[in-house]
């Protein structure tokens, strides 16, 4: 396995109002690797995806990322809208996606970056706009039925069930040609025969698509069998970043999930 | 004979699978309609259905906004003011030619949606709606306040020539068919241009800004830019609307005409017709303003209370189908369906 | 010492040109002011942008005017029927219309004001005899509440415009007080604030919300009422006091109550103040409108949620 670094937090702070959110935390994640990011109920770890996202941008500290031609970049001198071009991609822990539109055309949304026509072809459906429109439908389609979702692509979003709508963000996440991809709580709401799939499909993931994976999950099943490192932190502070089974057994953590021992 | 059946059923797929070609059937039937109603005694009912033409482009527009992008506008109907004052000037001041006029008169709506536009960056709901109602209104203010358009007046367009040599006058009665096949025709390109729009990465984009604004910033789409672009084509739609108005009733409008109280009807328009429907746009424009019109007004008993009936039909549209007056086609559609199963359950009995 | 005491007379003159401009401006003040609190009222208790306002006001002005000139009631009688009438009014389209589309969307809820201007609209223009006389095609003007007038400051103010004027602070004052003190007030609060959570607390946000669109309409008949003795009633009567309460009720800020009132005067003062200074100067009234108006969006794009008023609480 590489062991190149791909993105990299050091002394990360985020206050909200005196609050901190993210205190001074710093990790470093490889290529081609699968980090589990946990910590108890409020610990802060999507408001650590909403810097690396940079939905916001006041934290303190750098968050480096090496980009397609190996330059390493600080984030913070992207806008939000072009993180995803940098090929960080995201799911969210409320479904984002738009109810009314169909399982296709919301996948295709994720496509956003790759069309390079404007507005005035789209208005007369030109040749090359059209070539695009049917290239970039094959590629969702290809996802689509990667995920095992294609029968449904038609179908609107709105009234699927919840396991289904989580492939949906996974497939709009996928088509943006992700290097790193940033899953939040990617098991809620599933049941078991469902997060037993999400397993193999995070590591089919990684493999078929050639990406890195970043996931927080309170389900400590599914960490521990798929991360290879995972990173635990609480009220904001680092507690630790080891393999799933030097976590299990760190007091640190076993006393942020279950408080100390007097 | 064979073959003949399955070139048929072939261009029948062809028409099922395309939207576009639906609205050139709407259009051939439209002027159909409109050839029918020249020939009958109450001829200048053709106005009337100008009128409705003209309006569901407007909706459209306004429903790209409302239905698509989230975003509310109550000056729709003075961006057609704007277009019909400064078409006459170009013309007739400054002598350009209809198209010339009309592109330009768009140009500066379009600019106009701009402004509208920087200020939904900040505002939303009815502070938005409020907002574009100031500028409509300031505007409107702007045209009565100069002799340039004088004063807000309706003036009336002297002989317009269209294209290349195509002269027709609406005040000579059997030359308004053509200019509402004109009409028509206009209607039936923009709503095959934004039915594009909806169905292309332009269309995707500005629905994702109004119902995931987190998932659109994501996937790398500027809130900012879609909510620009969204009021620069909704403003620009309503400018066609008022080219389409110089067209047919080769008038200015008295300024008066392109109040909030239009822009209102306009709004119900899409509110009736249903948000992002297109057929529903027809649908609205003939019930909000052709039905007054043409028969309310008409019926002795009811003179005076086409205003009523419409609020009415307006309240009870909105109370009983949410999703607009299309809904009712599905309702009856559903009737049908369910009188069927009852007739053949019924016919099974018998013959048991 | 000659020079001295003509600039002093100057100064003098235009002080008290200016009080005029400002007390001409009370009167039509008012009347936006009343307009724009029972929209506020409206929208912060059943989320629905009233574009009736205006028309409520006109209908029910109508009925007071048939009373004073047809009937020959006094002034007063006639606006306590008025303001009757007014109450059932609100309360009627509460009833039938605003409560069955509670689940409707806010641009349905405002085309829907916009049905009911339809339908008011539509009985005032009916020629059928009774609504005829009720409704007459002409224009009415019925007698001003006072007709006399006196001198403030070297200013002619009618008592008209002064009664306006204080009608307008004491029912502003008793609203004020009753929203802000009392257990009306704070069910009306919490209606605003969050409906459903109102609801679930015990608060009787159904009969709130009836009573928001009484008093507003009550308030529109007011507006009417004061406005009538002017232009005249005519359908129409209230179209630009609709529009400009909307434009005081965004400048000062629909989240509080106070806010737009404020703001109707201070638009009210500017454009009378303005269109004074272009006529002086030969030029058009309607120049002071757009300036004013293009001066407020200003503002407002640097205060989106206007003079007074707070950004609502999102959650990210």
């Amino acid at each position: 396995m590489s062991k190149k670094p791909l993105l990299s937090l050091e002394n990360v702070s985020m206050n909200f109002g005196g609050l901190k959110a993210v205190d001074n935390l710093s990790f470093t994640i490889n290529e081609k690797e699968i980090i589990g990011l946990i910590g108890p109920n409020g610990a802060g770890k999507t408001t650590v995806f909403n810097c690396v996202t940079q939905f916001y941008k006041q934290y303190t500290g750098n968050i480096s990322y090496v980009n397609r031609d190996d330059e390493t970049v600080d984030l913070k001198n992207y806008k939000v809208t072009q993180i995803a071009s940098l090929g960080i991609a995201r799911t969210f822990q409320n479904i984002e996606l738009i109810p009314d539109l169909s399982i296709l055309d919301n996948v295709l949304i994720g496509a956003f970056n790759q069309y390079q026509t404007n507005v005035i072809a789209h208005i007369f459906r030109t040749p090359k706009m059209r070539q695009q429109e049917k290239e970039i439908k094959q590629k969702a389609e290809n996802i689509l039925e990667r995920l095992n979702i294609l029968h449904l692509k038609d179908f609107y979003v709105a009234g699927q069930p919840y396991g289904i709508l989580k492939k949906v963000e996974l497939a709009r996440a996928l088509i943006t040609n992700p290097r790193l991809i940033i899953l939040d709580e990617p098991a809620a709401g599933l049941n078991d025969r469902e997060t037993d799939e999400l397993e193999a499909l995070v590591y089919q993931i990684r493999d078929d698509f050639d990406t890195t994976v970043l996931l927080i999950e309170h389900d400590m099943g599914l960490v521990m069998n798929i991360c290879d490192r995972v990173v635990a932190i609480n009220f904001g502070k680092f507690l630790a970043y080891d393999t799933p089974l030097n976590i299990q057994k760190n007091h640190h953590v076993q006393e942020a999930y279950l408080g100390k021992d007097e | 004979m064979e073959k003949a059946k399955i070139i048929l059923t072939k261009m029948y797929e062809v028409f099922k699978r395309s939207p576009q070609l639906h609205f050139v059937f709407v259009g051939i039937v439209l002027i159909i309609i409109g050839r029918i109603v020249v020939s009958g005694s109450s001829h200048t009912n053709i106005n009337i259905l100008a009128e409705v033409v003209i309006y569901a482009v407007v909706a459209l527009g306004l429903n790209l906004l409302l239905g698509f992008s989230g975003l509310v506008s109550l000056s729709t109907a003075a961006f057609m003011g704007i277009t019909t004052n400064s078409m006459y000037v170009f013309m007739v001041d400054y002598e350009i030619s209809f198209l010339m006029a009309a592109l330009m008169a768009m140009i500066i709506c379009g600019l106009l949606g701009l402004i509208v536009g920087l200020l939904s960056l900040k505002m939303e709901g009815i502070y938005l709606g409020i907002a574009t109602l100031f500028i409509g209104h300031i505007t409107i203010r702007v045209i009565e306040a100069f002799d340039i358009f004088a004063r807000g007046n309706l003036r009336r367009f002297p002989q317009i020539t269209y294209f290349f040599d195509f002269q027709r006058s609406i005040l000579i009665r059997d030359q308004r068919i053509d200019l509402y096949t004109l009409v028509v025709i206009a209607m039936v390109l923009m709503f095959i241009v934004i039915y594009n729009i909806f169905k292309s990465p332009t269309g995707r984009s500005l629905m994702a800004i109004s119902r995931s604004q987190h998932a659109a910033l994501a996937m790398g789409i500027s809130v900012r830019k879609y909510r620009l672009l969204a009021f620069v084509i909704a403003t620009t739609v309503a400018s066609f609307g008022g080219v389409l108005h110089v067209a047919y009733f080769q008038t200015t409008g008295a300024s008066g005409k392109w109040g909030l109280g239009l822009s209102l009807i306009i709004l119900s328009v899409v509110v009736i017709g249903g948000m992002k429907s297109f057929h529903g746009m027809l649908l609205g424009s003939f019930i909000i303003i052709g039905i007054p019109a043409l028969y309310l007004r008409d019926i002795p008993f009811l003179s005076g209370f086409d205003d009523i009936l419409t609020g009415l039909l307006i309240v009870l549209v909105i109370l009983f189908y949410p999703y607009g007056a299309m809904q009712i086609g599905y309702d009856l559609k559903k009737l049908y369906y369910k009188a069927k199963a009852k007739y053949k359950a019924r016919v099974v009995k018998r013959d048991e | 010492m000659h020079g001295v005491h003509q600039l002093f007379n100057g100064v003098k003159k235009i002080m008290s040109n200016v009080i005029q401009v400002l007390f001409n401006s009370l009167r039509l003040g008012s009347i936006v002011a009343l307009a724009t609190l029972g929209i506020v009222l409206i929208f912060r208790t059943s989320r629905a942008t009233n574009f009736a306002q205006g028309t409520i006001g006109t209908f029910n002005a109508f009925i007071a005017a048939y009373f004073s000139i047809r009937v020959g009631l006094s002034v007063w009688t006639s606006m306590l029927i008025a303001l009757v009438t007014a109450f059932i009014m609100g309360v009627v389209i509460d009833k039938l219309f605003i409560r069955p589309a509670a689940k409707a969307n806010p641009v349905s809820k405002q085309i829907l004001t916009l049905g009911i201007i339809l339908i008011l609209v539509g009985i005032m223009n009916s020629s059928i005899g009774f609504l005829n006389t009720v409704f007459p095609s002409v224009t009415v003007r019925p007698q001003p509440f006072f007709t006399t007038e006196m001198q403030i400051l070297g200013a002619r103010v009618g008592h008209n415009t002064l009664f306006i004027f204080g009608l307008t602070i004491f029912l502003m004052a008793v609203i004020f007080f009753v929203i802000q003190k009392t257990r009306w007030g704070l069910a009306t609060r919490a209606t605003a604030s969050n409906e459903p959570i109102a609801r679930l607390m015990g608060v009787p946000t159904k009969t709130i919300t009836m009573f928001s669109w009484a008093i507003a309409a009550m308030l529109a008949a007011i507006a009417g009422i004061s406005l009538a003795p002017g232009p005249g009633i005519d359908v129409n009567l209230l179209l630009g006091v609709q529009i400009s309460a909307f434009f005081a009720a965004v400048f000062g800020g629909f989240s509080t109550f106070f806010g737009p009132v404020v703001a109707a005067y201070l638009l009210g003062f500017a454009i009378s103040l303005g269109a004074f200074v272009f006529s002086t100067m030969g030029g058009s009234a309607v120049f002071a409108e757009i300036l004013v108006y293009t001066l407020v969006l200003v503002i407002l794009y640097f205060k989106p949620f206007g003079l007074f008023g707070k950004p609502p609480v999102r959650k990210v």
